[in-house]
């Protein structure tokens, strides 16, 4: 396996050449650390880096980036981390002067990614600290993070191991009388502890779920569909598992309606072929799903995506439509998710994590592909 | 303090009536509306995301969990709320707000543009809160060259000074949070031990707290060797004997948040240590002596900043909806606070290779401070 310093080097050459083929002389790599499960974070991925406050990178057509990060009081934890000789520190309030000044070192034109999570005020001061607004150089960062190197994969699949682990946990511990927001404290601190350092975790209960949403107070029931959308996150890259588990023994009609699911996915796996369209997951799902009547429930509200891009934040191919059109290629990671309200059993949920590999989609996420369940 | 922040809050998110009264919404929206009357303003949109969501929490009830949100607070009528969720999600957002009409939306320029154009408001002024220092650039372009006739003005100084001074039972709220705080660190002594990781001992910690029914924690951590130079985000470090810890935790529960310090030491402290600790609760104390209606946050920071040399994280800062909340209490701050505002007060030091971090959330009433939360002592573990 292939050394951090040098998988870094990698995508920091990946984006230079990127800037070479544009023609910018220099990049500004800001992100706002309002880290998001469906957004990649750049500075995450060219410098192995999980900024605290708003931070940048300074990428120069050839040669080694600078980093700015903020608050000050975070340079010694930035400088034992990262792999960069130029490492600086400041507060928020002087972020912008001191990016425009390290920017005054590249070589122009300049070109900024991150407007897209660039407060207002902080944009207007860094144009006015810059002398103008830098072009867009966002899709040069995006390209570099199509697929996962071997040491990113491994970290994907490390978090899918700890998301395994989460729903083991749910099954374990969930009681009647157990309030959602308790069970939910029982799976994230099971996985905080095995290494997971962030979750994007949802969770539904009740007789019938109308969607996936945030655990509140109420109270597990005899009977309740718990439905758990699980995304740890292990050194900045994340995985997800979808599971369904029921708290009393399914009725004929939940199983006849999760195997539904289930065939669904399967489709969607057998789509999942590196050269094609994402777009062909989701019809594959879509057309399993249309096809014992629920056509009209493919749909938003009644169901959001059949996965995504996944792992270092929201990456391609990002979000699976039947209108989504990036290739799939070996070493994507990504969800698929069939997950779907159906109007007799309302909302359940079954999704894996996934590595694209030549020959089909590997699961990274080993929890068996069936309907949970346990006395009340 | 500033924290890592997540990629959603981990907590529960639900509106408990108990702690926050649905009538008492309705007067603050009064008041409120009272002062984009004052204004002259057509209406004001309230903006929010997930990091900076208090104006709009204020407002609304509603929580962000991600991406963001905005309310329009019209000069007569009901407010409107834009959620950043999808269509399904509506019926989750309308349990944690008193706003009849939530709208989702996928991209805000647009919905807001044809909001604006719907209500005939497209050469009116329109103040603003919460917006400059949270809206993306790209937002706020659509936005304005969508309505170029609009005339906007920025009503934060308005509303900062609405949301400065806590009602009674958003203090009950604070103590509420700076309580779970207190519980939950309570558990550090039986949780620290040699051998132990960070990690494993916040997850400990955290437990105690989301089971407490909070919407989010944050915390700040250094062990060993760190303690001497700053806090950090939790890691994998193993401890040993002899290994000081510094733990920040800040809670929030039913939208409040309060936030305490503390320091533990593996075994016995070294006397140097025990100064250091002494002088950061002195400096606590005495900020808390000094605190009441009026007083500026420099003064705070001059009576702390006498007794302790260096403060890289600021000696605090107004605390509520947001977990930092104007002004910081630092030498060069320009701001005062109110009777009726609430603080978090820190003393958090690094120097000769040695830390020690303390802290307490405190309210002003009656022209002092009253301590929401106790400030711990120097806890030594297994001496």
């Amino acid at each position: 396996m292939t050394d951090t310093k040098s998988d870094l080097q990698m995508r920091v050459a990946q984006v230079q050449a990127g800037m070479a083929e544009q023609g910018i002389g220099g990049l500004i790599v800001y992100y706002g650390a309002q880290h998001n499960m469906l957004r990649t974070d750049p500075i995450l991925l060219l410098a192995d880096y999980r900024v605290m406050g708003p931070s940048a990178l300074l990428v120069p057509r050839t040669g080694e980036p600078k980093l700015i990060v903020s608050p000050a009081w975070d340079l010694a934890r930035a400088r034992e981390q990262v792999a960069l000789s130029d490492i600086t520190a400041v507060d928020e309030t002087d972020l912008a002067a001191t990016v425009a000044a390290g920017a005054s070192t590249l070589e122009a034109p300049l070109a900024l990614t991150g407007q897209e999570v660039m407060p207002l005020a902080f944009a207007r001061a860094l144009y006015a600290a810059l002398g103008g607004e830098p072009a867009d150089g966002g899709e040069v960062v995006r390209a570099t993070a199509t697929t996962r190197t071997e040491i990113e994969l491994a970290r994907v699949t490390k978090a899918a191991k700890i998301a395994d682990e989460g729903f083991r946990c749910l099954m374990d511990v969930a009681r009647v009388g157990m309030p959602e927001y308790e069970l939910a404290a029982e799976m994230d601190t099971t996985m905080q502890a095995l290494g997971s350092e962030d979750n994007f975790g949802l969770m539904a209960a009740g007789s019938h779920n109308i969607a996936i949403r945030a655990v509140t107070d109420r109270k597990l029931e005899p009977g309740d569909v718990i439905v758990g959308e699980i995304t740890p996150c292990y050194r900045g890259y994340f995985a997800q598992l979808c599971r369904t588990f029921i708290l009393g023994e399914p009725s004929d009609l939940q199983r006849e309606k999760y195997d539904l699911l289930l065939r669904a996915q399967v489709a969607g796996l057998a789509a999942a072929i590196p050269g094609l369209p994402s777009s062909g997951i989701a019809k594959s799902v879509n057309d399993v799903i249309g096809a014992a009547g629920y056509a009209e429930y493919c749909q938003q509200p009644y169901m959001r995506t059949r996965g995504h891009g996944l792992g270092l934040g929201g990456v391609v191919p990002y979000d699976v439509t039947e209108n989504s059109s990036p290739a799939l290629a070996v070493n994507m990671t990504m969800v698929i998710h069939p997950n779907q309200y159906i109007p007799e059993v309302g909302y359940m949920m079954l999704g894996d994590t996934v590595v694209i590999e030549a020959d089909g989609p590997r699961s990274l996420t080993l929890t068996p592909r069936q309907l949970f369940w346990r006395a009340a | 303090m500033l924290t890592m922040h997540s990629v959603l809050k981990h907590g529960g998110l639900y509106w408990d009536r108990e702690v926050l009264p649905a009538e008492a919404y309705a007067q603050r929206f009064a008041r409120i509306q009272a002062a984009v009357v004052e204004s002259g303003d057509a209406g004001w949109f309230v903006y929010g995301d997930v990091a900076r969501y208090g104006c709009v929490t204020y407002v609304t009830n509603f929580l962000p969990r991600v991406r963001s949100a905005l309310a329009y607070v019209p000069a007569k009528g009901e407010p409107v709320l834009f959620a950043n969720i999808g269509k399904r999600d509506v019926p989750a957002a309308k349990t944690i707000t008193w706003v009849e009409d939530v709208r989702p939306f996928g991209r805000l320029p647009g919905e807001v543009v044809a909001f604006i154009e719907a209500e005939k408001l497209t050469r009116a002024r329109i103040g603003h809160a919460g917006l400059e220092d949270a809206i993306p650039v790209v937002d706020w372009a659509a936005i304005d060259t969508g309505v170029p006739d609009v005339t906007w003005q920025s009503r934060d100084p308005e509303l900062s000074v609405l949301r400065a001074v806590k009602e009674d039972w958003e203090v009950a709220a604070i103590a509420r949070a700076a309580a779970i705080a207190d519980d939950a660190l309570a558990l550090a002594p039986q949780l620290i031990r040699p051998g132990a990781t960070i990690r494993e001992i916040i997850a400990g910690i955290d437990r105690v707290a989301r089971t407490a029914g909070v919407e989010d924690v944050r915390y700040l951590i250094a062990s060993g060797p760190q303690v001497g130079v700053a806090l950090r985000p939790i890691d994998d470090r193993v401890l040993a004997a002899g290994d000081t810890v510094l733990i920040y935790a800040a809670v929030e529960a039913q939208r409040y948040w309060a936030e305490t310090a503390r320091t533990f030491v593996i075994g016995s402290a070294p006397a140097a240590l025990r100064a250091l600790h002494a002088q950061a609760v002195e400096a606590l104390d005495a900020m808390r002596e000094t605190a009441g209606g009026g007083v500026s946050a420099s003064d705070l920071a001059a009576v702390a900043g006498a007794i302790l040399s260096s403060s890289p994280y600021g000696f605090g800062n107004a605390i509520g909806l947001d977990a930092n909340e104007p002004p910081v209490i630092a030498r060069d701050s320009d701001g005062a606070f109110a009777d009726g505002a609430t603080l978090a007060l820190r003393a958090i030091v690094h120097e000769n290779g040695m830390g020690v971090a303390v802290g307490q959330t405190v309210v002003l009433r009656s022209g002092h401070a009253e301590a929401l939360n106790a400030v711990a002592p120097l806890v030594e573990i297994g001496s």
